[in-house]
C-alpha cells in the first residue's frame, strides 16, 4: 500500500488532535482552580474543598453513568428523577438500617433503568423517548411514595452517615464518587464489555452482525445508569435529611453538559470517564468560584448568573470542540 | 463438474416466503473445497436471501443445508461464524472509531487476569495482516485507512475465526483497480489454504479472474450452475435476465453507438475547467465539455473525480484554477448556485445523499424544481402533478403510484427519479457519478440509452464512471484523472479500455489536448432534452429490449414490499394516523360514559386552556423535529419571554404610554425569544453542532438570563389590556385558544402547500441529499429554530398573563419534555422527515384528557405521571410497529 505512510501520519495528527480535545478540560480545569487559588484566600482550604466534593458527588455519580450511556450512542433523561425517587425510597427505608436504605435506593434506581433497558432492546423505542417515559414515571412514583412531601430520613440508625459522614479525612460521598469513578474507567478501558460499549455506540449494525451481544451490553448501561442515579439518590437523602420528591429535575442536562464538556461525542462511540469527571468538577466549581467571588464584596452576582456562565462556557467548549472535528475531517 | 470429493457445502431445495410470497424456490448452491464460487444474478433475484438463510439471518422454510457433510442450521451470523462460515458485506461492517487491532478481536478478546490484553492482541494483529501484505499501526482507528484497507481488515478478521467459507458480498463496488488486484491475491491465498469463498458481485470481468465456478440465480431459483471457463459472459448476461440479448453482437452497454458525426467547427464549450485544484484530492485538473457531447472521467477511487463533479456543482469550493461555462468565469458558492445555472448531479451514492427515502417518488422528482413550481411560496400542485406524470411515463419509472415512497423502489427505478429530478429543470449540463452503480442488467441499459438520448438532444454529459465499458462505449471523449491531475484525453474512437487503464495506472503523458478536437459532438438538433422526452418518438425508437426487460425487474423479492405498501400499507398507514385519533375520541367516549359534568363548557374550556400552551409549543417542536432536530431550550425561552413583558408594560425602563406599552409588551418579547431561536439554529447551522446539545446551552443559560433580568424575583401585576392573552373570552372561548388554533393552522397549512413546508421535511428525511438539491438547509434550521422560540415566547406570555405575574424561576419548567411528549404521541418521528401539527395538537390532548381523566376519578396527579409515561412508551412504540411494517 503506497499511501500508507501518509495515512498514518495523518492518522497520528488527528490523535493528537483528539487528544487535546480530551485534555483541553482537564487544561481548563486546572487554569480555573489556579485562578480560585490565587484569587481568593480560603479557596484551596480544606473547608472548601471537601464541602465541594461532598456536594458535587451525586452529580458525578448521575455523570458516570450518563457518560456509558451516551458512549453507547443513548441518551437517558430519566436519572434526575431516577435520583429523587432513589432519594424517597432510601429516606422512607432509612429506619432499618443504613445498608438497607442504600440498597433500597440504588434498587429503586436499578428499576427504572431496567424498565428503560427493557423498553430500549425489547420495544425498539428510541433512549430519548423511552427515558423521557421513565423520568415522568419515576417523578409520579417518587411522589406518590412520598405523598407529594419532602421524607425525613431516620437519625436513629447510620443512614446519615453516608452523606454526611468522613473516613480518612475524606467525605464518604466523595469516596464513592472516586471509587466509581476508577471501576468505570478501569471497564471502560480494560474489559471486552466496556469496549463493547463503545463499538455498539460506533456502528450498532456492525457490532451486531460481527456477534456483540448488543441488547445485553445496552441493557447493562441503562442498568448502571439508572443505578448510580439511585446511589446519587441514597447520597442526596442522607446528605440533607429528606428523601426529596421534586428534587432532580435537571440534574439530566447537567449531567449530559458534563460528559459534553468532558470531550465525549453526544454520537457515541467515543468518549473518557475521567474527562467526564474534570467536566463535573469544572461546572461545580463555576458555582463555587461565584460564591467567592460574591464572598469578596467587589461584585455582586447573583447566585443566577451561575447558570448563564455555565451555559456560556458549554457553548464555549461546544464550539472549541467542533472547530476541532471539523480539522480533523479535513487533515 | 463434480467435485472430487464431497463438496464444502451443498444447499439444496430452499424455500422462502415473505408474506406468502416466494423469494426463494428450490433454490441450491454447492461450494467445493478451496473453491472460489460466483454467485449472481440481477437484483432481487435471491442471492442475498439465500446467503442470509446460510447465515442465519433468516429461516428457511424448506430445503437443506449440508456443510462438510453434517446437517448446518444457525439462527444467528455470530453462530455462522463460530461454526467456519464468515461474510464480509458490502457495506464494510467494523467499527470506525475503533483501532484496527480492536475490530479485529471485537466480541472474542484476549485477556490477562480478567483484564484485556491489548499487547497479545496488537501483536497477533498486526501478524494476522502481514498474512495479506499489509503493513499497518493496528493502534490508529480504523477510519484512518483507506476503503481498501478497512475490506482487509474485514477479511483478516474474517478468516482469524477459522473460517472454512468466506462469503464476501460485492467486494469490490467501492475498490479501485488496484485495491482490486490486491483482494485477488487475498483470495488466491485463501484458496490455497484450503479456505472456499463464495464471490457475489454484478461485475462479470473480474469473475473469471477469480472464480472458478459459477450459481445463476433469477426469480428465486437457480438456474445455472457450472464451470466459470466453459460459459461466456454473454451466456451469463442471458442466463441472468432469461432471454436472449438483442446485442448479442457484442456490445456490453446501453448507449447508442454511432451518433458520432463529423467534428463540430470550433465552437465555445459548454464548460472548461483549467488546473483546477480542490483541497488534497485534486491538484490540476483539465477538461472541456460541448453541449451534446458526452465526456467519461475516468480514475481510480481517490483520483479526484467526484470532488471535480462537486466542485463544478458548488459543493465544494475550488482552492485554485478556474471554470469557464457557457463562456464566463463561473465560481458556483453552492449547489444551489449551479442549479439556477442549469446544471445538474447524481451523486454517486443514492442512499446518501441522492433519494429522501420517506418521500415519495412525487416529491423526489420534484425536490430541486419546487422553487420554479410555486407562486409567492405556495406550491401549485397541480403543475406538480403534471411534471411527475410524464416523467414517470417518458423514463418508464416503475412505480405503484406518484405518492409510494421512493424507498421502495429499486435501485434503477430510484435512479431514474434522481435523473428525472434535473431533467425537469432542462438543464444544460448534466454530472453523473457512477450513473449505473448496483442497479440491475435491464436497468442499466435502459438508463445508459437514455444518456445517449439526452446527450443527442444537446445536453452535455459529464459521467463518471468506474466500469470501462461504459465510459468506452458511451463517451465521445474520456478524460482520465491520476492523483487528482488530468493525465490523458482520449478522443479516438474506439477508445481503448487498456490504453485508459495504463493512464490510470501509471498516468502516461499522452496528454494530446493541446487543441482538443471533439470527435463528436452531437447531432444537429439542438433542442434542449425535455423537448426530445416530451416527443414519444425518441422513446419508441429506444432499442427494442429495453421494454421486454422491464417485467425481469419485479423480482420476486420486490414483490412483498411492494403489495404490502400497496395495500395493505396504506391501510396500516391509516390505522396509524388514525389510531391517535381514536384513541382521543375513546378518551372522551369514556368521559362522557363516567365522568359527571364532562359535557359541560366549562369542562372544555379548562381541559383547552390548559393544554393550549403545550400545543403552541408543540407546534414550533414538531417543525424542529421534522428538520430531524430537537428543542430543549424552549422552557427556558418562555421564562425569558415573561420576564420581558412586565418590564415592558410597567414601564420599568422607559415610560411609554399606556397603547403602546401594552402593544409592545405583546410583540417585543416574541421576538426576543424568536431570536433567541435564531441564536439556536445559528449554532447548529454554523458550527455543526447537534441540536440536543446546541439548545442545551439556551435551556441552561435562559432561564438563568430570565432570572438575573428579574433578580430571580416574583413580578406580580394587575395589567387587565395585557391578560387578555391569558384571560380574554371572546363568545366564551378562552383567547389563547384561538391563538393555538391559529398556530396549528397556519403550520399546517405551511407544511402541506408551501415549499418551505416541503423543503423542512426534504431537510429532515436526507440532509445532504436535500442540499445538493438545491435546497436552503441552512436557512431553513435557522427559520425553524426561530419559528420555535417565536412559539415558545407566545406560551410564555400567556402563562404570565394567566398567573397574573411573572416568576423566572417557574415559567416553562419542563415544558421542553411536555412538548416533546406530546409530539411523539402524535405521530411525528424523531429521525426527521415526517411531521404532522395535528397530530401534535391531538397528542395534547390525549395526554391532557388522561389527566384530566384520572384526576376526576379520584385518581392523584402522580399517579397521572406514571400513567402518561406509559401512553408515551405505547404511542411510539404501535406508531414504531407500524412503519417496520
Amino acid at each position: 500500500m503506497s499511501t500508507t505512510k501518509g495515512q498514518s501520519a495523518r492518522a497520528r495528527s488527528s490523535r493528537h488532535l483528539a487528544l487535546i480535545s480530551q485534555s483541553s478540560v482537564l487544561i481548563a480545569l486546572i487554569l480555573l482552580i489556579l485562578f480560585g487559588a490565587v484569587r481568593y484566600e480560603k479557596f484551596l482550604s480544606p473547608f472548601n474543598i471537601l464541602t465541594v466534593l461532598r456536594y458535587n458527588s451525586m452529580f458525578a455519580l448521575v455523570s458516570l453513568g450518563m457518560c456509558f450511556v451516551i458512549m453507547s450512542g443513548g441518551i437517558d433523561l430519566s436519572v434526575g428523577t431516577t435520583a429523587a425517587l432513589g432519594s424517597v425510597v432510601s429516606a422512607l427505608l432509612s429506619p432499618y438500617g443504613a445498608w438497607i436504605g442504600l440498597v433500597g435506593g440504588m434498587g429503586a434506581g436499578a428499576v427504572v433503568g431496567m424498565i428503560n433497558a427493557l423498553a430500549i432492546t425489547r420495544l425498539n423505542i428510541p433512549p430519548f423517548i423511552s427515558s423521557l417515559a421513565a423520568m415522568l414515571a419515576a417523578q409520579g412514583s417518587a411522589l406518590l411514595l412520598a405523598q407529594n412531601q419532602s421524607v425525613s430520613v431516620s437519625y436513629d440508625t447510620d443512614f446519615t452517615v453516608i452523606g454526611q459522614g468522613d473516613w480518612l479525612g475524606f467525605p464518604i460521598p466523595a469516596w464513592i464518587a472516586s471509587i466509581a469513578y476508577l471501576l468505570g474507567s478501569l471497564c471502560l478501558n480494560l474489559t471486552a464489555g466496556g469496549r463493547n460499549v463503545l463499538a455498539i455506540g460506533g456502528n450498532e449494525e456492525a457490532a451486531r452482525l460481527m456477534g456483540l451481544r448488543v441488547d445485553r451490553v445496552k441493557s447493562f448501561v441503562y442498568l448502571a445508569s439508572g443505578t448510580l442515579a439511585g446511589l446519587a439518590g441514597v447520597i442526596l437523602a442522607s446528605q440533607f435529611g429528606a428523601g426529596q420528591p421534586v428534587e432532580g429535575v435537571g440534574w439530566e442536562l447537567f449531567a449530559i453538559a458534563s460528559v459534553v464538556v468532558g470531550g465525549t461525542l453526544l454520537t457515541g462511540g467515543q468518549g473518557s470517564v475521567m474527562a467526564t469527571l474534570a467536566g463535573v468538577m469544572l461546572l461545580g466549581l463555576i458555582f463555587n468560584i461565584l460564591n467567592f467571588e460574591n464572598g469578596l464584596g467587589w461584585i455582586s452576582l447573583s447566585a443566577y448568573w451561575q447558570s448563564v456562565i455555565r451555559g456560556l462556557f458549554l457553548m464555549v467548549v461546544v464550539i472549541f470542540q467542533s472547530r476541532l472535528v471539523v480539522k480533523r475531517q479535513r487533515a | 463438474m463434480p467435485a472430487p470429493t464431497q463438496p464444502l457445502l451443498q444447499m439444496s431445495g430452499i424455500d422462502k416466503h415473505f408474506s406468502g410470497i416466494a423469494a426463494l424456490s428450490s433454490a441450491s448452491l454447492n461450494v467445493g473445497r478451496g473453491e472460489v464460487h460466483a454467485l449472481i444474478g440481477q437484483n432481487g433475484a435471491g442471492k442475498s436471501t439465500l446467503i442470509k438463510i446460510l447465515t442465519g439471518y433468516y429461516t428457511k422454510d424448506a430445503g437443506e443445508i449440508l456443510f462438510d457433510g453434517q446437517p448446518f442450521a444457525v439462527h444467528s451470523p455470530n453462530a455462522a461464524q463460530a461454526n467456519g462460515i464468515s461474510t464480509i458485506y458490502q457495506e464494510i461492517n467494523l467499527i470506525p472509531y475503533r483501532s484496527v487491532a480492536e475490530n479485529i478481536f471485537l466480541g472474542r478478546e484476549h485477556r490477562r487476569f480478567g483484564l484485556l490484553d491489548w499487547r497479545r492482541m496488537a501483536s497477533e494483529a498486526e501478524e494476522l495482516l502481514l498474512r495479506f501484505n499489509l503493513k499497518i499501526d493496528v493502534h490508529q482507528p480504523l477510519s484512518h485507512y483507506s476503503t481498501a484497507i478497512q475490506q482487509m481488515v474485514a477479511i483478516a478478521r474474517a478468516v482469524s475465526f477459522q473460517a472454512r467459507l468466506v462469503i464476501m458480498d460485492e467486494p469490490t463496488s467501492s475498490l479501485d483497480d488496484h485495491e482490486v488486484a490486491v483482494l485477488f491475491e487475498v483470495i488466491q491465498q485463501l484458496k490455497s489454504s484450503g479456505v472456499s469463498v463464495i464471490f457475489v458481485s454484478h461485475k462479470l470481468d473480474e469473475l473469471y479472474v477469480v472464480c472458478e465456478r459459477v450459481t445463476v440465480m433469477r426469480d428465486g431459483r437457480t438456474v445455472l450452475s457450472g464451470s466459470l471457463g466453459s460459459l461466456s459472459k454473454l451466456d451469463l448476461v442471458t442466463t441472468m435476465i432469461g432471454r436472449a440479448l438483442d446485442s448479442a453482437t457484442g456490445e456490453q452497454t446501453g448507449f447508442r453507438p454511432g451518433s458520432d458525426t463529423a467534428p463540430m467547427e470550433e465552437s465555445e464549450p459548454l464548460l472548461r475547467v483549467r488546473n483546477l485544484s480542490v483541497g488534497r484530492k485534486v491538484a490540476s485538473a483539465s477538461l472541456d465539455l460541448q453541449p451534446g457531447e458526452i465526456v467519461g472521467l475516468a480514475g481510480l477511487l481517490g483520483s479526484g473525480r467526484s470532488e471535480i463533479a462537486r466542485t463544478i456543482f458548488g459543493a465544494e469550493s475550488a482552492s485554485a484554477g478556474e471554470m469557464i461555462y457557457q463562456g464566463t468565469a463561473f465560481a458556483p458558492k453552492s449547489p444551489a448556485n449551479a442549479i439556477s445555472s442549469g446544471i445538474g448531479f447524481c451523486t454517486e451514492d443514492r442512499k446518501m445523499d441522492g433519494i429522501v427515502p420517506e418521500m415519495s417518488v412525487r416529491e423526489n422528482l420534484t425536490l430541486a424544481l419546487l422553487p420554479h413550481l410555486a407562486r409567492a411560496g405556495i406550491v401549485n400542485e397541480e403543475a406538480q402533478r403534471l411534471v411527475v406524470a410524464k416523467f414517470i411515463k417518458t423514463l418508464q419509472i416503475k412505480c405503484s403510484s406518484p405518492e409510494q415512497p421512493i424507498r421502495e423502489l429499486s435501485g434503477g427505478n430510484q435512479q431514474k427519479v434522481l435523473l428525472a429530478r434535473w431533467l425537469c429543470l432542462n438543464p444544460k449540463l448534466l454530472i453523473l457519478d457512477e450513473p449505473t452503480r448496483g442497479i440491475d442488467v435491464g436497468a442499466k441499459r435502459e438508463i445508459q440509452n437514455l444518456i445517449s438520448e439526452l446527450a443527442t438532444g444537446g445536453l452535455g454529459v459529464l459521467m463518471i464512471s468506474s466500469e470501462m465499458e461504459e465510459l468506452v462505449e458511451g463517451s465521445d471523449r474520456v478524460f482520465v484523472l491520476r492523483e487528482g491531475r488530468t493525465v490523458a484525453e482520449f478522443n479516438e474512437h474506439p477508445i481503448s479500455e487498456d490504453a485508459i487503464m495504463a493512464a490510470m495506472a501509471d498516468g502516461i503523458s499522452a496528454l494530446k489536448s493541446t487543441a482538443p478536437t471533439p470527435t463528436s459532438v452531437a447531432a444537429v438538433t439542438r433542442g434542449n432534452a425535455i423537448q426530445v422526452l416530451n416527443g414519444a418518438s425518441p422513446m419508441a425508437a429506444s432499442p427494442p429490449e429495453a421494454k421486454p426487460l422491464l417485467p425481469s425487474d419485479q423480482s420476486p423479492a420486490q414483490i412483498p414490499a411492494e403489495t404490502k405498501t400497496g395495500r395493505l400499507g396504506n391501510w396500516a398507514e391509516r390505522m396509524r394516523r388514525q389510531g391517535v385519533l381514536i384513541a382521543l375520541l375513546a378518551l372522551i367516549g369514556f368521559n362522557l360514559a363516567f365522568t359527571p359534568h364532562f359535557l359541560s363548557w366549562q369542562t372544555f374550556n379548562v381541559n383547552l386552556t390548559q393544554v393550549c400552551n403545550i400545543v403552541i409549543v408543540g407546534v414550533g417542536m414538531t417543525l424542529v423535529i421534522g428538520t430531524g432536530g430537537i428543542d430543549l431550550s424552549v422552557g427556558s425561552l418562555m421564562a425569558i419571554a415573561g420576564a420581558i413583558a412586565p418590564i415592558i408594560f410597567q414601564n420599568k425602563i422607559v415610560s411609554l404610554p399606556a397603547a403602546l406599552g401594552i402593544g409592545l409588551a405583546f410583540v417585543v418579547p416574541v421576538l426576543v425569544a424568536g431570536a433567541f431561536g435564531w441564536f439556536n439554529g445559528w449554532l447548529i447551522t454554523r458550527f455543526r453542532i447537534q441540536p440536543i446539545v446546541a439548545t442545551l446551552i439556551l435551556f441552561i443559560a435562559g432561564r438563568g438570563i430570565a432570572q438575573v433580568s428579574t433578580n430571580g424575583n416574583l413580578q406580580a401585576f394587575n395589567a387587565p389590556a395585557f391578560q387578555v392573552i391569558g384571560l380574554g373570552r371572546p363568545f366564551g372561548v378562552p383567547v389563547q385558544a384561538l391563538i393555538m388554533f391559529f398556530f396549528v393552522a397556519v403550520a399546517a397549512w405551511m407544511l402541506r402547500f408551501t415549499i418551505f413546508g416541503r423543503e423542512l421535511l426534504a431537510t429532515g428525511g436526507n440532509e445532504e441529499a436535500a442540499r445538493l438539491a438545491g435546497v436552503p438547509v441552512n436557512r431553513i434550521k435557522r427559520v425553524v429554530y426561530a419559528i420555535s422560540g417565536l412559539c415558545a415566547g407566545m406560551a410564555g406570555l400567556i402563562v404570565i398573563a394567566i398567573n397574573s405575574s411573572s416568576d423566572a424561576n417557574l415559567v416553562g419548567l419542563g415544558m421542553e419534555l411536555d412538548a416533546i411528549a406530546a409530539v411523539s404521541v402524535g405521530g411525528t418521528p424523531f429521525t426527521g422527515g415526517r411531521a404532522s401539527v395535528l397530530g401534535t395538537l391531538v397528542g395534547a390532548l390525549i395526554i391532557q384528557l388522561v389527566r384530566y381523566t384520572l384526576l376526576a376519578n379520584g385518581i392523584p396527579d402522580a399517579a397521572a405521571l406514571v400513567v402518561k409515561a406509559s401512553i408515551i412508551l405505547g404511542a411510539v412504540f404501535i406508531q414504531a410497529k407500524g412503519r417496520s411494517r
